[in-house]
């Protein structure tokens, strides 16, 4: 059975969620649906639908929706694939795995193509996606061996996903290779590419944040994490 | 000759970008390709090829399979193959290498040992090879 985990947001979104249901609907792939709006505990009541015998969990809003429910599937032991239907603005982990927009995200979860995808580890918080720090103040520590420092403004990341902007085209990111992505651009154009195992991230003024929601403080730890989650992608995936 | 100084000078497949405006310390190593246009102090150690752009700065010993330097460097160079040293470059230390090219213009500090070990395991292969084509011609006869 499919369980379609519905954001609060989406009460804007009344006539895009009617055609997805219909599209839905065409393609067989009813399910039943949970309201966040109505839900005080979400793993609880993802634990029950497995228990239940759920097949799938899609998610169906935004990246912060996503990455909710794959926090949950992430630390329970059945392996059940998760899907996406992005609505609105913020979907850049569906851009990655290659759902562009909810119309196709439809014929996308009944392809069933499913990849595993290892997760992220921040301190004791996992990320999916990416990780963000401002470069000023901040010295990075990699692999126990190397320390780097930016000597000009802009912008560090650590990609898993590959992120939709190119931003070398001789460098491909993949999420299956256990291997991080320490990315770095500088002004006026500047960028640096280093592929990490683990990083240590200091700065005693900024702040990180994970997939673009979650805020963490430094210093942080990370390191690709044993927990992995499967995720039913598109063929214009970007890995 | 021409043609390897172009293929170092374009890798198309690079695995690690030092930008200008970054520093690294330590120990640096990697498997694939390279490309430094910033700050590096401590040590490298690659099985593949290192560009050293015009801007960068680096003060370590380097292992390498291929070099091409552009940029200055302090600290000894081992290189497997072939180094290309281009005319807005400075090298402080000794070099090792199975062939080199130097450009007009370049600073070079230091000893140079061209040892043409590798060209001769070339020749042995590309004989080998002939030796294999001459057989193969006699057992068709």
């Amino acid at each position: 059975m499919n369980i379609f985990v519905y954001d609060a947001y989406l009460d804007k979104y009344k006539k895009t969620i009617r055609i997805i249901e219909e599209s839905l609907n065409k393609l067989n792939l009813q399910g039943k649906i949970l309201y966040l709006k109505n839900i005080k505990n979400l793993k609880e009541a993802i634990t029950n639908e497995i228990g239940s015998g759920a097949k799938t969990i899609i998610s169906v809003g935004n990246d912060k929706t996503a990455i909710s429910i794959i926090n949950i599937l992430a630390n329970i032991s059945e392996n059940i694939p998760m899907a996406i239907i992005p609505i609105g603005s913020n979907n850049y982990i569906a851009e990655s795995i290659g759902v562009p927009n909810e119309k196709e995200a439809c014929y996308i979860l009944s392809s069933r193509r499913i990849e595993k995808i290892k997760l992220i580890e921040a301190n004791d918080l996992l990320f999916i996606n990416n990780f963000f720090i401002k470069n000023k103040g901040t010295i990075a520590n990699i692999d126990n061996s190397y320390q780097l420092s930016p000597q000009k403004d802009g912008s560090i990341f650590v990609y898993n996903l590959p992120p939709k902007k190119i931003l070398f085209e001789s460098i491909k990111i993949n999420p299956q290779d256990n291997i991080l992505n320490l990315c770095i651009e500088t002004k006026p154009n500047s960028k640096t590419h280093l592929p990490i195992k683990s990083i240590e991230i200091i700065n005693e003024k900024e702040k990180g944040i994970l997939d673009n929601f979650t805020e963490i403080k430094t210093p942080i730890r990370i390191k690709a994490s044993e927990k992995s989650i499967s995720l039913i992608v598109g063929k214009e995936r970007a890995f | 000759m021409f043609k390897k100084e172009q293929n170092l000078n374009n890798l198309n497949e690079v695995e690690t970008i030092i930008g200008e405006s970054v520093q690294v310390k330590g120990n640096f190593e990697s498997n694939g390709n390279i490309i430094v246009n910033g700050i590096l102090d401590g040590e490298i150690k690659t099985k593949g090829a290192i560009l050293v752009g015009d801007k960068a700065k680096i003060n370590a010993n380097i292992k390498a399979e291929e070099m091409a330097v552009k940029g200055k460097v302090i600290g000894n160079l081992k290189i497997n193959g072939y180094l290309s040293i281009g005319g807005s470059a400075g090298v402080l230390g000794d070099i090792e290498c199975s062939q080199i090219s130097i450009e007009k213009g370049a600073e070079i500090n230091g000893n140079i040992v061209v040892n043409e070990k590798n060209n001769k395991n070339d020749n042995k292969i590309s004989k080998k090879e002939t030796e294999t084509e001459e057989d193969a011609i006699l057992k068709n006869e």
